[in-house]
């Protein structure tokens, strides 16, 4: 009696440990394997991630490690990212914060839409300001910088500047008009085009006028006797020619430079060691 | 009032004028006169009837009657018709009443298209109408096809105008890094004379003004002086708008081509803006003519739609009906079309 009352407890107390870890387990975004983060931080940050991602419509991951299991960085943001499913959309939208211990580097990887987000000139921003609290190892403080960086730059809006750099091609990504909107171009084209040949065909149904001003005027008879042309005024402005940034290498102001992950996707980001 | 009618002097039969051979036929036996034997057989017609005049007064004094000189029925026009046809015999029937004195035009252009040249070019002119219904030229009834001199004044006019505009030319280069614009203005001015010459308007109630200037314009090269023969065989008005009635519209169409001549003077400029334009305008002669139409009032689904053709040169003014299916038919086809190639060509590009 007593034992089938602590098996059934003991069931009750599994059960209730299983579900807590399937409730986090596809919605978890803070993965402290590196335990920077005391329990007030991980909660904070967690919770604060889910509500911004959440809002944003970006997945916003943080991840600390001390086995980087022989990848860089970047490798290991990248795969970690793709490998979870994370992100909003068919592009995977959102952005993943790694701190690499064993390489004592700090990696930001983008994708989807934050990689228009996040161009290399606000990834460096994010990264100065983060840097600030590496050295003394306020990690905690380190990734809510980051969320919050992220949260207005977001808030912002992608800079009209913006373009995207295959680092791989090394050419500059065309925006693709997404097809729904080139069929509505076309329609209007379409309309247009027909209502003005229609109205031309309309206006033929009349008849129009043969006489215009020299149909009657004598022409011999016609004379200027009088013409004056006289310069009153003159004024001058200028205005000066904006020279377009130099593209040549460097970070170009509104550039995004992405290159494929071992999965084949296209993540923006950058990194920093401390 | 005795009504003129051309009778053939070897048979009796009506004479009228053709256009195609711009001469008069008899119906009947086939003869045909020209220009100056017209001329004579009026002088004959002319001098019987001054020994008639005489007994005629008294009836003039109580009221117009015509009656026809073939058939003798009564002839029933209103007040400004000056040439019809007999309604019973259809013989041409002239009122010289109407157009005596100030009513006589000073010059005529005669017919030069004949009737059912007249119908063949309007069908075939609706033919060429995409938004036309194409049931228009068959399932319409011609109510009335007839050829009509109307009644015009023609005006000679000096102008006198000027113009003053503000003138602008602008000039950009690059030095350095910056861009410069440089405007320069002018204070723009013009004064022109010039003279118009047989400006028509037509001076009758009943036409529509906008679709006899659709008309214009007229030869006036084949312009001749006014005898009543060349009305034979056609309907002819007289004014009842005087040459001061319709002065006015004279007025506003040359105010207007005064305008647009004189702001052709002003070139050279990259960009115009006219501050002020006045024109005077001086009658210096008016002339009374008639000029050859020929009037088309079709009946199309309880609609009636009026068309005129110049006599002499064949334009056709008027409006058709639009047909909606057709309206429809088009844009749907050019839209589909448009859409197809646009569509077609971004998946390739």
């Amino acid at each position: 009696m007593i034992n089938t009352f602590k098996r059934l407890s003991a069931v009750l107390v599994l059960l209730l440990l299983l579900s807590s870890i399937m409730v986090f387990g596809v919605d978890q975004k803070v993965y402290d394997e590196a335990m920077l983060f005391s329990e007030s931080e991980l909660q904070a940050l967690e919770s604060r991630a889910s509500e911004l991602g959440q809002e944003l419509k970006l997945d916003l991951v943080i991840v600390t490690i001390e086995d980087n299991m022989g990848k860089t960085s970047r490798q290991f943001a990248d795969d970690f990212y793709d490998e979870n499913g994370f992100g909003y959309g068919s592009e995977a939208d959102g952005v993943l914060f790694l701190i690499n211990m064993a390489d004592r580097e700090v990696y930001i990887s983008t994708s989807g839409k934050a990689i228009k987000y996040l161009t290399d000139a606000r990834i460096e921003a994010i990264l100065d300001r983060v840097y600030d609290y590496l050295p003394d190892g306020h990690y905690g403080d380190a990734a809510m910088a980051f969320l919050t960086q992220v949260e207005n730059y977001v808030r912002t809006g992608i800079p009209s500047t913006q373009h995207t750099y295959d680092e791989d091609t090394g050419r500059i990504v065309k925006e693709e008009t997404p097809l729904a909107q080139k069929l509505f171009y076309y329609f209007i084209i379409a309309i247009a085009a027909a209502g003005i040949v229609v109205g031309i065909m309309a206006a033929m149904n009349k008849g129009i006028k043969g006489t215009n001003k020299h149909t009657y005027l004598d022409t011999k008879s016609f004379n200027v006797f009088n013409r004056y042309d006289h310069h009153v005024n003159t004024q001058q402005t200028f205005v000066v020619i904006k020279k377009d940034p130099p593209s040549s290498g460097g970070s170009s102001i509104g550039r995004s430079t992405v290159h494929r992950s071992s999965s084949g996707r296209s993540h923006g980001g950058g990194g920093r060691k401390f | 009032m005795e009504v003129i009618t051309y009778k053939c002097p070897n048979c009796g039969g009506v004479l009228e004028f053709k256009s195609e051979s711009q001469s008069w036929k008899c119906e009947f036996c086939l003869s045909d006169f020209d220009d100056r034997e017209i001329k004579s057989i009026e002088k004959g017609l002319l001098s019987e009837k001054e020994k008639r005049a005489e007994a005629e007064r008294e009836f003039e004094a109580i009221g117009k009657t015509y009656s026809c000189t073939s058939c003798g029925a009564e002839i029933v026009t209103d007040s400004t018709t000056s040439a019809t046809f007999c309604y019973y015999c259809h013989s041409p029937a002239i009122l010289p009443g109407q157009l005596s004195g100030k009513f006589r035009p000073a010059k005529v252009i005669p017919f030069k298209i004949k009737k059912e040249a007249a119908t063949e070019a309007f069908i075939k002119w609706c033919k060429k109408k995409p938004l036309l219904s194409k049931d228009f030229t068959s399932a319409s009834q011609l109510q009335h096809l007839s050829g009509v001199y109307i009644p015009f004044w023609l005006f000679d006019c000096d102008i006198r105008g000027k113009i003053s505009a503000e003138g602008r030319n602008i000039r950009t280069w690059v030095s350095g890094d910056k861009r410069y614009t440089e405007t320069k203005y002018y204070d723009v001015g013009r004064s022109a004379t010039a003279r118009f010459i047989k400006v028509p308007a037509d001076g009758s109630k009943k036409t529509d003004d906008q679709l006899m200037e659709t008309l214009e314009p007229f030869d006036y090269n084949q312009m001749v002086d006014f005898s009543m023969p060349y009305l034979s065989g056609y309907m002819a008005e007289k004014y009842d708008l005087d040459d001061g009635a319709v002065y006015g519209r004279i007025v506003e169409r040359l105010k207007d081509y005064s305008n647009k001549l004189l702001r052709d003077t002003i070139t050279g400029y990259s960009s115009v803006s006219v501050r002020s334009c006045s024109v005077d305008i001086s009658k210096s002669k008016v002339q009374y003519v008639l000029l050859p139409t020929w009037m088309f009032t079709y009946n199309y689904k309880g609609k009636v739609y009026v068309f005129a053709m110049n006599g002499q040169t064949g334009k056709i003014a008027g409006s058709l009906p639009i047909s909606n299916k057709q309206v429809a038919a088009w844009f749907i086809g050019i839209s589909a079309g448009v859409f197809s190639l646009l569509t077609l060509g971004g998946m390739l590009l």
